[in-house]
């Protein structure tokens, strides 16, 4: 580009190039301007001719489809959602199932953080407590050989007398009636802060080895109920004293009408039916935890009875209880004894290595 | 006169031969471009809108350059068609080396020398109109200006024509660049790029056309 020149402005007369522009004012016909103007907008392929290729006519072939996809693309997000909300319904029931037990270390953190409903005497373990600390020679022993799937869907219910013994009845938690099914013990130490899960395995029987043995959903699926009752009330199948147990559960089923079923009793069926839908899904690891589902309707009327003693006695210490049940004994209460000696059962996988001896082979014909 | 000959010979009046700056853009010379020079761009980018905005601010003194050199406004519109017609094709090829009016006038300028070298150099432009193919008085064309008053109408339209006498009469080197100054602005640098003469050439060639032009209007003023 050139630079301006100053010889420039001394060729300016303003007097003259108002003059000559006063003079100078042709101009090109409006009909040149119009032809070289189409001519530029021609060459560039811009102006009237991009408006005649915006008609719909021009455009119909490329948004035939839009109903169409817009339709799929609808339908597509219905289906989604719709599987989505299903699987979310079987998950939620599923993992209430499953949550409902609170693990040990939570619940014994419960248990000293909220205040305790009855005071706990302070008994001192009986020396049968202590000295069922060691397994006792289970006869079920060769029975859990005889049915290893009922060991395969024990919990880890490892009985450490000695652990429960060292801790103290202060931790035990507090009472949240009605509770159907205790949570689980988490650990060995905690055998007597909570209720523990109800066991379907015998003393003795809950080592390592059989608690992970596999197959254990269907185990659980393909149990008769009539296995399964006698689980629940913590009686040993095939033990000697099983008919006899057997017998006065059906009597307290009888005589339990007036027992508080209600809203425990109802709300333990409920647990129970979810329980049992969501032992197909439920993982092998959760299946200990997972309560035992009895199928048959009046067997429930008998746990509900057992589950609300339990729920009851859950305040109280092993030796409380066990002190409890001696009086009972001692004043004759038959009925009460085997309640309570089934309460206890249920609440307490290793029941049998923790009462004392007497207590293990009471029956109601006996005095 | 005989300046103007050889060199529209050498720069000759097709698309390709008007086009002395074309050549690669470069970023320097885009930074450089003033509003005409990126309008010019933008037309070859397609928008047809810089193009009309372009021309309507170089029709009229193109136009007027060439109706004052050829004396012909058929002519004039002639060639006035084929220099924008120029301008048109060669936008692909446009390069902002130069000042666009220095590019557009030296189309001009080429299209105006073929144009004598096929016809002959007008020897006077028509003064007064007394042609009928001479332009229509612009006074008369606006209504309601003071142009209509029949003194003031008497005397532009005297002054015009005086003007047009006077400029038919010059050299055509010195209205060339008396045209060139007054219609298209260029400067003395520019006219002498264009028209291939001496910078101090084409300021002599100015002084003369407007001392003479000045005295032609002495009496008037």
């Amino acid at each position: 580009m050139t630079t301006p020149n100053h010889d420039d402005d001394a060729m300016r007369d303003p007097r003259f190039d108002a003059a000559w522009r006063g003079v100078s004012r042709e101009e090109p016909p409006p009909s040149l301007d119009a032809a070289i103007r189409a001519a530029a907008r021609r060459e560039v392929g811009a102006g009237p001719q991009r408006e005649v290729t915006s008609v719909p006519e021009a455009t119909r072939p490329e948004r035939w489809w839009w109903p169409l996809a817009a339709a799929a693309t609808i339908g597509a997000i219905a289906i989604g959602v719709l599987q989505l909300v299903a699987q979310d319904r079987d998950t939620a029931d599923s993992t209430q199932a499953i949550i409902s037990d609170m693990p040990a270390g939570s619940v014994a953190e419960t248990a000293q953080s909220a205040p305790r409903a009855a005071p706990t005497p302070t008994v001192s373990p009986e020396p049968a407590v202590a000295a069922g600390a060691a397994p006792p020679p289970s006869p079920t022993a060769p029975r859990a050989s005889e049915r290893p799937t009922r060991d395969v869907a024990a919990p880890r219910a490892s009985p450490a007398p000695a652990a429960a013994k060292a801790v103290p009845p202060t931790a035990a938690t507090p009472l949240r009636a009605p509770r159907p099914f205790p949570a689980e013990t988490g650990g060995p130490d905690a055998g007597t802060a909570t209720p523990p899960t109800p066991s379907v395995a015998p003393p003795g029987t809950g080592d390592a080895a059989s608690r992970d043995a596999p197959a254990a959903p269907q185990v659980l699926t393909q149990q008769d109920p009539a296995a399964i009752q006698p689980q629940r009330a913590g009686v040993v199948p095939g033990s000697p004293t099983q008919p006899q147990r057997a017998a006065p559960l059906h009597e307290d089923r009888a005589t339990s009408t007036a027992a508080p079923v209600s809203s425990g009793a109802i709300r333990a069926r409920e647990d129970a039916a979810r329980a049992a839908r969501s032992v197909a899904i439920t993982p092998r690891a959760e299946i200990g935890r997972a309560p035992v589902a009895g199928s048959a309707s009046t067997e429930r009327h008998a746990d509900a009875a057992v589950t609300a003693k339990a729920g009851e006695r859950a305040s109280l210490s092993v030796g409380e209880w066990i002190a409890l049940i001696r009086e009972l004994v001692a004043d004759g209460r038959r009925d009460d004894v085997t309640l309570e000696l089934k309460a206890f059962r249920f609440a307490h996988p290793d029941a049998e290595a923790l009462l004392p001896p007497d207590l293990r082979a009471w029956r109601s014909d006996t005095r | 006169m005989a300046e103007v000959g050889p060199r529209a010979v050498r720069g000759g009046c097709t698309a390709a031969g008007t086009l002395p700056y074309s050549g690669p853009m470069s970023a320097l010379a885009l930074d450089g471009a003033t509003g005409d020079e990126r309008q010019m761009l933008a037309y070859a980018a397609g928008d047809a809108a810089a193009f009309d905005a372009l021309y309507a601010r170089h029709k009229g003194g193109v136009y007027r350059y060439l109706v004052r050199h050829c004396g012909n406004a058929g002519t004039a519109d002639e060639m006035f068609q084929d220099v924008w017609m120029n301008v048109i094709r060669a936008r692909a090829t446009y390069a902002p080396s130069a000042k666009f009016t220095t590019w557009l006038y030296r189309i001009a300028h080429n299209r105006l020398v073929d144009h004598w070298r096929t016809q002959g150099p007008a020897e006077r432009v028509a003064a007064g109109g007394g042609d009928a193919d001479d332009p229509p008085d612009p006074l008369a064309s606006i209504p309601g200006a003071r142009g209509d008053e029949p003194e003031v109408r008497a005397g532009a339209k005297e002054i015009g024509v005086r003007l047009a006498a006077a400029l038919a009469a010059l050299p055509v080197a010195q209205r060339d660049a008396f045209l060139l100054h007054q219609e298209g602005g260029l400067g003395l640098a520019e006219i002498a790029e264009l028209t291939g003469a001496g910078v101090e050439t084409v300021k002599s060639r100015l002084r003369y056309a407007l001392a003479k032009l000045r005295a032609e209007l002495a009496d008037l003023q």
